[in-house]
């Protein structure tokens, strides 16, 4: 028989705050066990939570990125349930009030995937087990950490489609701002809920879910593999069981997870320490204007305005970095093609480390650079040694171009002085310029071996032009 | 010397004067420590108390900054965290707890020179009426060593009247700081939500819980509740208040509540509650009844939301993180099961239970969300009423102190203690309980005032003008 | 009659045998006691005014003071918690 797949997905992130959710703890990754702990984050008697404004803000931002609807009124609740990495055993979230509403995302096929919800909430501590003599170590650093849950409605129907939405959602976080989205210090993880239906039919199938895949590979994974498991189960004449299973990414299968014997009940109520807030139209504003344009609008500027090609476009955009970077080039001078090519061929390649993107030289010094090539005062060839000293100098490129001597000092008259003497030496290539356009190269050599290759070979082909070709 | 009638403030000008030392003022209440020791008031006197004293008389030798409880010696009520000592909310589950860090209400008595004397006796968790909820054994009344002391912050009560500390803070969620007080014959207050920061005290129901001073008179009660109030940044419920200062007036218009007219009618002290009502009468005060419509509900209303909220606050113990474990679990549902099981009381556990039930899934919308609904609609009655009047007056308890053991085996019973206190608790209006007369058995009854938010200063005031047109209920 | 053993499970906690006919009885009691509310018809819900985002906590560091977060732990090892092996 043929099936529908229906997916959906729960996306968590952690939100770069400088601060925990609900206390003034570091949000941090990698410390020593407990050592960014407080009595907020471990659940002591008597702690209270407070809530930290930036969190709500790049909650309600990453609303604004996805066309969600702000609410006016959001509230904090209590999710009840005991588990050791849950510090007060019970998780704040949210319930009825979210801060943000609806929304979507487009794919590139045109296909919409709707969004149900984006809320705000704490991530819980990790735990380490170690053996049935030692138990399992509980670790609160995460604790507390600020995470958005972005809540899609079930519109995927396989996983090609997943991956292109987590993909753009986590350009689009990234972008803002609003979450670094390390993968793999789980920054950025995904819950699967996978159903199969009749092809056709209307009516769900029972869905199952996988939690926690933190990574884009064992997301596509256990989607393909849970189809065909689901599939197989279906074609057997069996039900599936509604079950959370876990994806074991390294035998490239999923597990169920022992079901419990009680059903879950989270007991949801508003948490009385954390007064409900309101969100006035003036913050929206405030915080959209502090919105970065994202990918997909950048490149629209690039293309339509900067007249870059697509491609160009896209390898501009494939961070916030380099496209920041490349808006403060453009800003200080507006030649973006000529920007895009510097940056694009001779500043990426010497990007050493490709997590940690940084470009070795500042966009005031880079653009002096550009401008001093463009002013015809030194050449390109001259341009990146130029380059070069600067990074490894850190100094002005004006300043550091005048104190090695790399300006260019020659003037027309000059290169004509050249030219006259090139002339009486290769009387015969003088006349072969004229008809073969290919010598001009051979003559340009000549020139700038007489000049330490400081002579500029446009003008230098001008020049020979005039004298040798249009007489 | 004797210290026993001398009032906050002249303690605190003693000291400041070197009339007499803080050390021999901590001695002298070690003293009536040992002498009410049968009243089971203390838990535990700090072990450090006499040195600290004496650190407080050497910065009053070298004429140093004092603060405004220099070298006074206060107790507080065993949910109250200060920092390295012990603090275990009378219950066996945290025995060996040991804070550690100050509760903001510490660190502000501290701030101001206090010696914090010792801890006080209350019901486990502060859940009970009668302080007869503690593993630590009961806490008897300080009148009467055969009547419960009330509660929850019943050894808070009986420290101040016994006369072992001359203050002692307490906790108030549906009445537990002032029917002890009543029961104990002392001055009680249970502050406006949110004007003493929760932090570091034990939440029980976070809605309603308000920490905040037991003394022996009016002035006491202001000077200690001024220097705990304030907005903490570590409690975001936590608010600044000026007490309604501008409020005060000469003469009063004096509530009565309708609703509660009837049965305030029926109780044997009416005739008393009558005689007060006359005396602020003649005294120039002018007399009206509002309407609180929905103040019949509040009983119920609390015991359903208080529950709910306590089944989330006291999940965390868990025998994880700083509770006692139980020795011979051997999974982790084991752990939780045993050590809860095994760790908290009968009434706790009550509690808990009740509040899941008012929680979980298909009756949620029927007990929580209905009650917390009533609850708007009885701050909005209260905020009607205050229109028509300046001061809402009922007794504070239906009754003088009980027998020990008079309650305790019914629950229901003992809720219906908090009938006239949990209305201001719901509604995060001020209510103080001042004595006034004596019951049939000649044990202290208390009569309750109650204003608007904010307001305490208006409170003050009248509870002083009555006590004095009464000369203090005696 | 209500699901003591569901309650108990949300609650973890055990109600010992020999009380747990009591406890029920009591319980029943206390439903009566606060079952007033259910039969309540009240007017529609108004939202409360909450707090703005101005009154929320900056996102700053703050130096606070040290607090050991193990202090009281009944079990510990490596800075941290224990508890028995959770199996997944």
């Amino acid at each position: 028989m043929q099936y529908d797949v229906v997916i959906g997905l729960e996306i968590h992130a952690e939100l770069a705050t400088k601060t925990k959710v609900f206390c003034s703890c570091k949000n941090e990754f990698g410390a020593q066990p407990n050592a960014n702990t407080c009595p907020v984050c471990t659940g002591m008697p008597g702690a209270l939570p407070v809530i930290n404004k930036r969190a709500v803000e790049l909650c309600i931002k990453a609303g604004l990125c996805f066309d969600c609807k702000i609410s006016s009124y959001a509230v904090m609740e209590r999710k009840n349930y005991f588990y050791p990495d849950l510090s007060k055993a019970y998780q704040i979230s949210q319930m009825v009030h979210p801060l943000c509403v609806g929304g979507k995302i487009e794919l590139s096929s045109g296909k919409t995937i709707r969004l149900n919800r984006i809320h705000l909430e704490e991530d819980a501590g990790k735990l380490t087990h170690i053996s049935k003599s030692v138990g399992s170590l509980v670790d609160y650093n995460r604790g507390g950490t600020p995470l958005i849950e972005i809540v899609t409605e079930p519109d995927f129907c396989s996983s090609e489609e997943v991956d292109e939405f987590l993909k753009r959602v986590r350009e689009a976080l990234v972008f803002a701002g609003i979450a670094e989205c390390k993968m793999q210090e789980g920054g950025m993880r995904c819950d699967v809920n996978l159903s199969l239906k009749p092809k056709g039919s209307k009516t769900f199938g029972t869905r199952t879910e996988m939690k926690n895949l933190n990574s884009f590979k064992s997301v596509s994974r256990a989607i393909e593999y849970e189809i065909k498991r689901q599939t197989a189960v279906l074609n057997d004449g069996d039900k599936v069981i509604q079950e959370t299973r876990k994806w074991d990414d390294a035998k490239g299968k999923n597990l169920s997870m022992r079901t419990k014997e009680e059903a879950q009940d989270y007991r949801y109520f508003p948490d009385p320490d954390i007064l409900p807030i309101t969100i006035r139209e003036e913050d929206i504003v405030r915080i959209k204007q502090e919105m970065p344009m994202l990918p997909k609008e950048r490149r629209k500027l690039y293309e339509e305005q900067y007249l870059l090609s697509a491609q160009d476009s896209k390898q501009l955009t494939t961070n916030k970095y380099i496209s920041d970077y490349f808006e403060t080039c453009v800003k200080l001078y507006n030649v973006p093609k000529k920007i895009s090519n510097w940056i694009l061929t001779d500043l990426l390649r010497l990007v050493k480390d490709q997590e940690e993107y940084v470009f070795p030289i500042s966009e005031e010094s880079l653009v002096e650079i550009i401008k001093i090539v463009e002013d015809k005062k030194i050449t390109k060839v001259i341009g990146l040694e130029l380059l070069d000293k600067v990074i490894t100098c850190k100094q002005s490129p004006l300043k550091l171009a005048k104190e090695l001597n790399l300006l260019t000092i020659i003037t027309d008259e000059q290169i004509e002085q050249i030219l006259l003497q090139f002339k009486e030496e290769n009387p015969k290539a003088v006349e072969q310029v004229k008809t073969d356009p290919k010598v001009i190269s051979f003559i340009i050599g000549y020139v700038m071996k007489h000049t330490q290759g400081k002579a500029n070979g446009a003008v230098v082909k001008e020049l020979v032009g005039k004298m040798f070709v249009n007489k | 010397m004797e210290f026993k009638d001398l009032k906050l403030k002249d303690l605190v000008q003693g000291i400041k004067e070197k009339q007499f030392t803080s050390e021999s003022l901590v001695k002298y209440c070690i003293e009536q420590a040992e002498k009410y020791e049968h009243l089971n008031a203390i838990i535990e006197i700090f072990d450090d108390v006499l040195l600290k004293a004496k650190e407080i008389d050497k910065k009053v030798e070298r004429g140093e900054k004092l603060g405004k409880l220099a070298g006074i010696p206060v107790a507080i009520k065993d949910n109250i965290l200060y920092k390295g000592k012990r603090a275990g909310c009378a219950s066996k589950f945290m025995q060996d707890f040991v804070s550690p860090y100050n509760a903001t209400l510490v660190k502000k008595l501290l701030d101001e020179d206090a010696i914090i004397f010792a801890r006080t006796n209350m019901d486990e968790f502060a859940m009970g009426g009668s302080c007869e909820n503690s593993c630590y054994g009961v806490c008897k009344n300080a009148i009467d060593s055969d009547c419960v002391a009330g509660g929850s912050s019943g050894g808070s009560a009986v420290c101040v009247s016994a006369g072992i500390c001359p203050v002692a803070i307490g906790t108030d969620t549906g009445g537990s700081i002032r029917q002890p007080s009543s029961f104990n014959g002392v001055v009680g207050i249970k502050p406006t939500y949110g004007t003493v920061s929760r932090y570091g005290i034990v939440a029980f129901a976070s809605s309603t819980d308000q920490a905040s001073p037991i003394t022996k008179t009016v002035e006491d009660n202001k000077y200690m509740l001024e220097i705990i109030a304030g907005k903490d940044s570590l409690d975001a419920t936590s608010i600044e208040s000026d007490f309604g200062a501008s409020k005060i007036k000469d003469k009063y218009v004096i509530g009565i509540c309708k609703q509660l007219k009837e049965g305030i009618e029926k109780l044997e002290q009416y005739s008393k509650f009558k005689e007060a009502i006359d005396i602020l009468e003649k005294a120039g005060h002018k007399i009206v009844e509002v309407d609180i419509e929905h103040i019949k509900n509040s009983l119920a209303c609390y015991y359903i939301i208080s529950p709910a909220e306590a089944t989330s606050n006291l999940a965390r113990f868990d025998g994880v993180k700083y509770t006692t474990r139980s020795k011979d679990a051997k999974t982790l549902e084991e752990l939780y099961i045993k050590s809860r099981s095994e760790g908290f009381g009968k009434e706790v556990q009550r509690r808990i239970i009740l509040g899941n039930y008012v929680l979980s899934s298909g009756y949620f919308d029927a007990y929580y969300k209905k009650a917390k609904r009533v609850q708007e609609l009885l701050k909005k009655e209260f905020e009607r009423a205050f229109e028509k009047c300046d001061v809402i007056i009922t007794p504070t308890t239906a009754g003088e102190a009980f027998e020990i053991g008079g309650k305790i085996s019914d629950p229901v019973s003992m809720y219906l203690e908090d009938l006239f206190t949990v209305p201001a608790s719901l509604a995060g209006i001020p209510a103080i309980s001042v004595p006034y007369s004596l019951g049939k058995k000649d044990l202290p009854l208390g009569l309750q005032f109650m204003s608007a938010e904010k307001t305490e200063a208006v409170l003050y005031d009248l509870a002083d003008k009555f006590l004095k047109l009464t000369k203090g209920g005696k | 009659m209500i699901d003591l053993k569901h309650l108990e499970y949300l609650s973890k906690l055990k109600i010992n045998e020999k009380e747990k006919q009591r406890f029920e009885q009591d319980f029943e009691k206390i439903l009566q006691f606060v079952d007033e509310i259910t039969l309540l018809e009240l007017p529609e819900e108004e939202k409360s005014v909450g707090v703005t985002l101005d009154d929320l906590r900056q996102d700053e560091i703050i130096e606070k003071e040290k607090c050991d977060t193990l202090a009281n732990a009944p079990e510990k090892q490596d800075e941290c918690f224990v508890v028995p092996l959770v199996v997944e």
